[in-house]
């Protein structure tokens, strides 16, 4: 058991820590917000650059939770790059056969992006939601068959959505040229850890988000007097967000324990992620609509930037399903062989 | 960070379910269920024979030279198999603070006995009049020559009925601060003067009312300075922080899944439903989220890393969760659920119901949870305080 931070997840957190205090201020993501692409490409450039995707392959110092540090940080700073879904999708296709291999490197160089459709993503057969799709250039989705890469086809337009995001909506009812990646049970086997990869470093995004917009109203809270007090003085305001910090701390090791897990190969992986995912989800929205009400009615204009975080901590984990499929799936993963 | 958990940890473990297989009896439990005392004698010696009512105390002092985490792990086994342990660890927290505070006369005293099994301290801070707002105690202790005069009334003395010794808050000086007129001594309960009522609570456990009346105590009790009580109890107050109440949520959470797990009169497995699999996810989250939360404050007390608020936030989370858990899990049993220990067709022989009173508790015991809030509000988030 080693609870503190080694050296390795310490010179993440540093590396990434300078970079996105510097590029991902409150004025590029509302820039971002109102670009074509809901992306800030400089930012992504140099995240990339310092190696952001590559920490995330497993390795002897890499893997997934040194990615959920990383994508923690995002969340706390709302950074709008396709960190999330296409982290993990190069996760997928570095670990896929071969053939795999000149699109690998693609990604890895920066020339390429990929993301993830998942299941909940196909409207319907011919439109897709693609989370971080309106920059990429592929999509992964799986079907009976395999797991497909979509090359983007035309007439991709980027969502008008609640989050502002990057999110976008894919023809793929047009041709579209589609690549087989992995099939049969190694396919399925892969689709599925690629789930759990998604839902861990999404929950370490919500989690950064929920722990920036506490601090936020705390800030707020300090600060701002009625009935001759600084409103955070009253319990009413104090306690809910004491209980909100609380769960992030909880959340946040419960992430880092499944980005662990996965690691590490443990047999319980998924279940494991899917328990952070929902959770961070339950605590994320907890705090982000605590956080915004504790700002008054000021919270509620669109100049104060709290109200980003409460739209943004909802729409990412929708994005990857419905509260009910995401609790039907955890009950399958905990309980299923018992049914 | 890495989850796996140590082979010491593990071991442990292994020692604590071996034991419990030995000594823990049906017997034991029935004992438990129909006093409450939360402690059972011969259950407490041959805990102390292996040094594990000090856990943490080196073994040449009697105890078992764990770690923090080592002994995290033995509590809650011992816990999950339903060792009355409310003696053990409650003598263990003013047994640290005699160690810090006391003399070397009161050390050799009392604390051997203490390890050994044989000596119960039971602790006298809370009264009638202040229980959050522990440092406002009213209990007086007056000096007369080389001894002390005490006079006053303390609640929420559990098993003083069984101790040996009380550890008492008094007030000293009633003209300083509230915090600088206090002093703790250690008080021997079979001294004249002294009267123990029975108080018997929601959660089944019986605790007790103490009087004092003109008792006459040696100045040897005294455990540190005059007028410096506040220091020595803080130190004992942050150890009952580190929690270790709320472990029973992983009764509430077994016995629900075997319930769940077994077909219904209807010939339906509850398990077959998404409502209950949906509740038993969030138990097991909050039980996952809580020994997380506990693990990395023993983590840190283990390796010097200053522990911030992880203790009022382990106690805060685990507590709330316990509670939520039993509350959650009752639910689901319906009317079988009401049904207590011993009745036929109760859900697992009536522990959840059992455990449904006895939650509530975790959430005021050793602070309640406002009390954790505040503290996390203040030095978590600097929030300013509303002070009195």
């Amino acid at each position: 058991m080693q609870l503190g931070i080694n050296d390795v997840e310490e010179a993440v957190a540093k590396t990434f820590a300078v970079i996105l205090e510097r590029e991902a201020t409150i004025e590029r993501v509302r820039a971002a917000e109102q670009s074509d692409t809901g992306t800030d490409n400089r930012l992504w450039r140099v995240i990339t650059e310092a190696g952001a995707l590559d920490i995330a392959l497993p390795s002897e110092t890499g893997g997934l939770q040194l990615a959920s540090i990383v994508a923690e940080m995002i969340g706390e700073h709302l950074a709008p790059v396709p960190f999330t879904f296409a982290t993990c999708a190069y996760r997928f296709i570095a670990g896929a056969g071969p053939d795999c291999e000149d699109l690998a490197s693609e990604i890895g160089s920066g020339k390429s992006i990929v993301t993830v459709v998942p299941a909940a993503g196909r409207l319907d057969t011919d439109l897709w939601l693609a989370a971080e799709g309106a920059i990429a250039d592929a999509v992964l989705n799986a079907d009976g068959e395999g797991v497909w890469l979509y090359r983007r086809p035309d007439g991709v337009i980027r969502a008008d959505t609640l989050d502002a995001g990057s999110t976008a909506l894919w023809p793929i009812g047009v041709p579209t040229e589609r690549r087989k990646v992995e099939s049969g049970s190694r396919g399925v086997a892969l689709w599925e850890a690629l789930q759990t990869d998604i839902r861990v470093l999404a929950a370490a995004e919500l989690i950064g988000m929920a722990n920036r917009s506490i601090a936020l109203a705390a800030e707020y809270a300090c600060g701002r007097v009625q009935f001759g007090r600084p409103i955070g003085s009253y319990q009413g305001v104090s306690h809910p967000l004491a209980d909100c910090a609380t769960a992030v701390e909880g959340a946040r090791l419960l992430v880092r324990k499944a980005g662990w897990a996965v690691d590490e190969q443990e047999p319980d992986r998924d279940a494991m992620g899917a328990m952070a995912f929902v959770n961070a989800w339950e605590v994320a929205q907890k705090a982000v609509s605590h956080a915004l009400r504790v700002h008054g009615g000021y919270g509620f204009m669109t100049e104060y930037d709290i109200g980003i975080y409460y739209r943004r901590a909802k729409a990412l984990p929708l994005l990857i399903g419905s509260w009910q499929s995401e609790q039907a799936r955890l009950g399958r993963l905990l309980y299923g062989s018992r049914i | 960070m890495d989850f796996r958990e140590s082979e010491s940890i593990t071991a442990v473990r292994e020692a604590a379910r071996t034991f419990v297989a030995e000594h823990v009896t049906d017997e034991v439990h029935e004992h438990e269920y129909r006093s409450g005392d939360g402690v059972n004698m011969a259950v407490h010696r041959a805990m102390g024979a292996r040094g594990w009512i000090l856990p943490r105390f080196p073994k040449e002092e009697g105890g078992a030279g764990m770690t923090a985490g080592e002994a995290d792990a033995l509590l809650f086994e011992l816990s999950v198999a339903g060792v009355p342990k409310v003696g053990a660890y409650t003598t263990g927290i003013p047994a640290k603070a005699i160690r810090q505070f006391g003399t070397e006369a009161l050390k050799s005293e009392v604390l051997p006995g203490v390890a050994n099994g044989d000596t119960l301290i039971c602790l006298g801070y809370t009264e009638p009049d202040s229980g959050s707002d522990v440092a406002a105690a009213k209990t007086r202790a007056v000096r007369d020559g080389d001894r002390w005069i005490i006079n006053g009334q303390k609640v929420f003395t559990t098993f003083g009925h069984l101790a040996k010794y009380c550890f008492l808050l008094t007030r000293t000086d009633s003209d300083a601060p509230k915090h600088k007129g206090l002093t703790m001594f250690l008080v021997p309960l079979d001294a004249p003067g002294i009267e123990i009522h029975p108080v018997h609570t929601v959660g089944g456990e019986r605790t007790n009312i103490v009087y004092y009346s003109d008792v006459s105590l040696s100045d040897h009790y005294r455990i540190g300075k005059v007028n410096d009580g506040w220091r020595v109890l803080r130190v004992a107050l942050e150890e009952e922080h580190t929690g270790g109440l709320q472990f029973e949520s992983v009764l509430v959470t077994e016995a629900l899944e075997k319930w769940a797990d077994t077909e219904g009169s209807d010939g339906a497995k509850p398990l077959a439903d998404q409502t209950v699999r949906s509740t038993l996810a969030r138990i097991r989250i909050n039980n996952e989220v809580a020994r997380l939360l506990g693990t990395l404050q023993s983590f840190r007390l283990d390796n010097g890393i200053p522990l911030g608020l992880v203790g009022p936030m382990a106690m805060l989370y685990g507590s709330e969760a316990y509670l939520e858990n039993a509350k959650r899990a009752l639910d689901l049993c319906g009317p079988a659920g009401v049904l207590k220990r011993g009745q036929p067709g109760a859900v697992g022989n009536g522990v959840i119901e059992r455990l449904y009173r006895a939650a509530i508790a975790a959430t005021i015991y050793g602070g309640t949870s406002e009390v954790m809030r505040e503290q996390i509000a203040a030095r978590a988030l600097g929030l300013p305080r509303l002070k009195a």
